[in-house]
């Protein structure tokens, strides 16, 4: 009995995938960084997207002073998600960040 | 540089796309040619003006501040009540006119209130309201009888301070009676003539209002309208020169007591206390500032129309939330003109020739801006201060000077749209968007709204989008001291950037943020939903190969065809709400979508068809086919937040692709015919069932009836309209329900059967009496039919051996 169903086990499609349950997200990442910067992804979608209608979003420039804190990541993230959806359109939308230095002696 | 490369890095990491190795800066050789160039078209548009005017002055800084750089902070200030007599015989006489008659005895004196004490050797008038009620009042003090001149509605609340019991009204009058007449100032030889002025009120105070044209802009204004000038005793760094009597070489700051002191001595001071209140200080130095009267240069709001065409301008911007275009247009009509000068050591110059008896700027100053903007251009700011007059001017250069004042750094960063957009060739005029935090209608906005006004007429930007602050669970603001700051460099190492991404979408981003460690971990637990997710689609198209096992459209068992078609009506949303700039919506339909349409639905159901039909079956290609269209859809869906994750799931994604998915677009999903057998409405229908089966299931299970649903027969009582909907899937519909067995009756056959959690739907189960199929699980009669599988039912013996079971609905 216990034979047959394993024999039967083996008829079935049981999912299988490379993809892992766990994200481990802080150690994957960097890796996934690495690979976008080697293959200069941004550089691909400047080119996949040539010559199509733009849309534009222009960097406030922060100060260039210290550690970014959280409000510093709230603003990049949002307008990361909106370039990244508005490429995802079909625009072009080129993303130009920019630092203000005047504020300070540097 | 070293705190660019830091800011990048993390920015980098928490994987904002951009071109971080060209970004722009303010202090690039070609941005500072281009803030000049910005100056001079200003200059040349007309909007430049050069004035001498109390600005708000940092004598930490020893510098002009802008509005924007001024923030509010309690600060515990004087506040005393002194005594400007009248002595002069002409001047009573007047006082009598303006009252009727002059009876009472002992000096009549004019009563004033101030904050800021430092300011009395600067004061030069009185201000009096012309419709403002004023009295003549009869005291007593120490120093004998007094008559003194006050408001009339604040004579109780002056009298309480002045801490006078017994006091009589002799006269009253109106401002506008006492016009012209002249007192003398408390501590010199100096007439303090009697102005009328709008800014007069009778909130607090006397209702007599002193001023010192120095260190206030209504002081100024009505000063001027009187043409009395300003003093100019302070100093830069905040002291008194020295040829100012009493207090030469006093510092602002320390000199309020000896002031108090002084007058204290002489008998004019009529009481003094201490006052709690809000007050403004550099945002730089967190020091009080004070309005100290500079010349300074001005960009100027009505000279040529700047106001106006702004107001027209910002019409035509959208505004996201819409309350922004309120805010900044209320900004904008309380904007004096905006002081652009600074006197810091740094900065980009304010790079004009001044003539320099007549104090005008070089009638050729659009050539010579140009000409040090290319020498800035190679050389930097630098070159400004040590270029050779005579070179540009050539003979005139004797008779100009350079300006040596900076710009306001709001200046700098105001005219990127001329800067940066108009001179890097990717970008365009003007921009589709400008993306900050809330406070910026008053900073970055506005002064580039301003600047672009200038320079061009137009808004730089077609919509404006403002985000809230962040604040913890108790709508605090993150501080060091409270200790609830929330680092994002923590929250990436420890949860991941993804996180923190899905996070910023599911928060409604037009109010303040909340977060905390609990919303941190939410947002964990969403992102994991999300993951196992795209799991389940990944692992059930192994070995599918698009190319070769893709099944058309119309070949799609009902079931898949209506699963496309959900993610279809989903995707028209999600784009939608991506254009809206409404991610919350973004986050929340995916999280449901996950959770009831795919976990609670659709994927529990396949299963079986994936698992069990015969590998290359339609019926499982169908499946998979279906999964396919989705994940591709869904692996973009989720890219634009989950970036890492999204990149992760493509490269596991079967069939040809470009190596990123942010190269990709929206994938092309169909929708339903009209004319389906199995239409919209009957899913809808099927849906609102099967969650009602699946609750009496669960509660069988509980109570120990069955094992799992397999092990349950159901018998569904539908009302007409349902039953017709769950007809239509004939002798699948067991394969929705997830049970061995599922009959369909009419509603009125229920008899004795308990009401669901559907109306219109009853459902009796039973534990299945059959044999359990060893490979499918399902308890049914079939079992053991086939003499060579004696432990599977005929659908499986069929998958393994014959032709392979057909579906046609789910």
């Amino acid at each position: 009995m216990s034979d047959s169903t394993t024999d039967y086990k083996a008829t079935l499609n049981l999912p299988k995938t490379g993809f892992p349950m766990r994200a481990n997200l802080a150690q994957r990442e960097p890796g996934i960084l690495k690979e976008w910067y080697e293959k200069d992804i941004y550089g691909q979608i400047r080119e996949a997207r040539s010559g199509r209608k733009k849309y534009i979003l222009h960097d406030g420039p922060p100060y260039a002073n210290g550690d970014i804190h959280l409000g510093h990541a709230v603003n990049k993230v949002l307008k990361d998600i909106v370039v990244k959806s508005r490429t995802m359109s079909g625009f072009d939308a080129p993303y130009i960040p920019g630092w203000d230095c005047h504020g300070l002696p540097i | 540089m070293k705190q660019v490369d830091g800011q990048r890095k993390d920015f980098v990491r928490i994987g904002v796309f951009g071109d971080w190795d060209k970004p722009y800066l303010t202090m690039n050789f070609g941005v500072e040619a281009d803030i000049i160039r910005a100056l001079g078209k200003i200059v040349a548009n007309g909007h430049l003006v050069k004035g001498y005017k109390p600005v708000y002055w940092s004598v930490v800084g020893g510098s002009a501040l802008a509005e924007a750089e001024v923030e509010y902070q309690d600060k515990t200030s004087f506040t005393i009540d002194v005594a400007y007599p009248v002595t002069d015989e002409v001047q009573l006489s007047k006082v009598a006119k303006a009252f009727g008659e002059l009876s009472g005895e002992g000096q009549v004196n004019v009563l004033i209130w101030t904050t800021t004490p430092w300011t009395i050797p600067s004061s030069q008038a009185i201000s009096m309201g012309s419709e403002v009620a004023y009295s003549l009042v009869q005291v007593a003090t120490e120093n004998g009888p007094r008559r003194l001149i006050c408001s009339q509605v604040l004579l109780e609340s002056v009298m309480a301070r002045l801490e006078i019991e017994n006091y009589t009204v002799l006269a009253s009058c109106v401002g506008e009676q006492l016009e012209g007449v002249i007192a003398k100032h408390p501590l010199y030889e100096r007439e303090i003539p009697i102005l009328l002025g709008d800014h007069v009120t009778t909130d607090a105070g006397t209702g007599c209002v002193h001023t010192a044209p120095d260190h206030g802009v209504e002081d100024f204004v009505v000063a001027k309208k009187y043409g009395i000038d300003t003093l100019n005793y302070v100093m830069d760094n905040g002291t008194f020169r020295d040829d100012v009597e009493l207090f030469a070489g006093e510092h602002v700051y320390k000199v309020d007591q000896h002031v108090v002191d002084v007058l204290s001595e002489r008998g004019h001071l009529m009481a003094s206390g201490k006052l709690i209140h809000s007050y403004a200080h550099c945002w730089r130095t967190k020091t009080p500032l004070i309005y100290r009267a500079t010349p300074q240069w001005f960009v100027s709001m009505n000279k040529n129309g700047l106001l106006d065409k702004a107001k027209a301008a910002i019409k035509n911007v959208s505004w996201h939330p819409d309350w922004g275009e309120a805010r900044i247009e209320g900004m904008l009509d309380n904007s004096p003109d905006w002081c652009i000068s600074r006197q810091r050591t740094w900065g980009v110059p304010i790079a004009l020739f001044v003539h320099k008896q007549t104090g005008v700027i070089h009638p050729d100053t659009a050539n010579l801006i140009e000409k040090v903007a290319c020498i800035v251009e190679t050389q930097g700011i630098d070159a400004w201060y040590s270029l050779d007059a005579e070179g540009l001017l050539g003979a005139d250069a004797e008779h100009y000077q350079k300006v040596t004042d900076t710009l306001d750094v709001w200046f700098d960063s105001g005219v990127t749209h001329a800067s940066v957009i108009d001179s890097r060739e990717e970008l365009t005029y003007p921009a589709d968007l400008y993306l900050e935090g809330s406070d910026q209608h008053r900073g970055w906005f506005q002064s580039s709204l301003k600047t672009a006004i200038a320079i061009n007429g137009t808004a730089p930007y077609k919509a404006v989008l403002t985000h809230g602050f962040t604040v913890d669970e108790n709508g605090r603001k993150m501080s060091k001291s409270i200790g609830n700051v929330v680092s994002p460099q923590k929250v990436i190492n420890e949860l991941g950037a993804d996180v923190l991404r899905l996070w910023v979408s599911s928060a409604d981003f037009s109010a303040e943020m909340t977060v905390s460690d609990e919303i941190l971990n939410r947002a964990g637990d969403s992102y994991r939903r999300i993951r196992n997710t795209a799991r389940y689609f990944l692992s059930n198209i192994d070995g599918f190969e698009p190319s070769k096992h893709l099944v058309a459209h119309q070949d799609l068992i009902a079931l898949d065809r209506w699963a496309v078609d959900c993610a279809a009506k989903l995707q028209d949303e999600i784009i939608g709400h991506y254009d809206q700039f409404q991610f919350h919506q973004v986050y929340q339909k995916l999280h449901n979508f996950c959770v009831r349409d795919m976990g609670g639905f659709y994927l529990d159901i396949i299963k079986d068809r994936i698992y069990t039909c015969a590998e290359d079956s339609m019926a499982r290609r169908s499946a998979q086919t279906a999964l396919f269209h989705i994940a591709e859809a869904f692996v973009r869906w989720i890219a634009p937040i989950l970036s890492f994750t999204a990149h992760e799931i493509w490269s596991f994604m079967p069939g040809d692709r470009t190596k990123a998915v942010f190269v990709a677009e929206w994938y092309p999903l169909e929708r339903l015919n009209e004319g389906e057998g199995i239409n919209q409405n009957d899913w809808a229908s099927i849906l609102l069932a099967k969650e009602a089966i699946n609750k009496v299931i669960e509660s069988e299970r509980n109570q120990g009836v069955i094992k799992g649903s397999l092990g349950a027969n159901v018998c569904l009582y539908a009302e007409p309209k349902m039953y017709a909907s769950l007809a239509k899937l004939g002798e699948e519909l067991r394969f929705v329900t997830i049970t061995s067995k599922a009959e369909l009756r009419p509603i009125a056959e229920a008899n004795n059967v308990a009401e669901s959690t559907l109306s219109g739907l009853r459902v009796s189960l039973e534990r299945s009496s059959s044999d359990k199929c060893v490979r499918c699980w399902h308890f049914i009669e079939d079992v053991g039919s086939q003499l060579t599988h004696p432990d599977l039912c005929a659908r499986c013996v069929d998958n393994i051996s014959g032709q392979g079971e057909v579906r046609a609905h789910a």
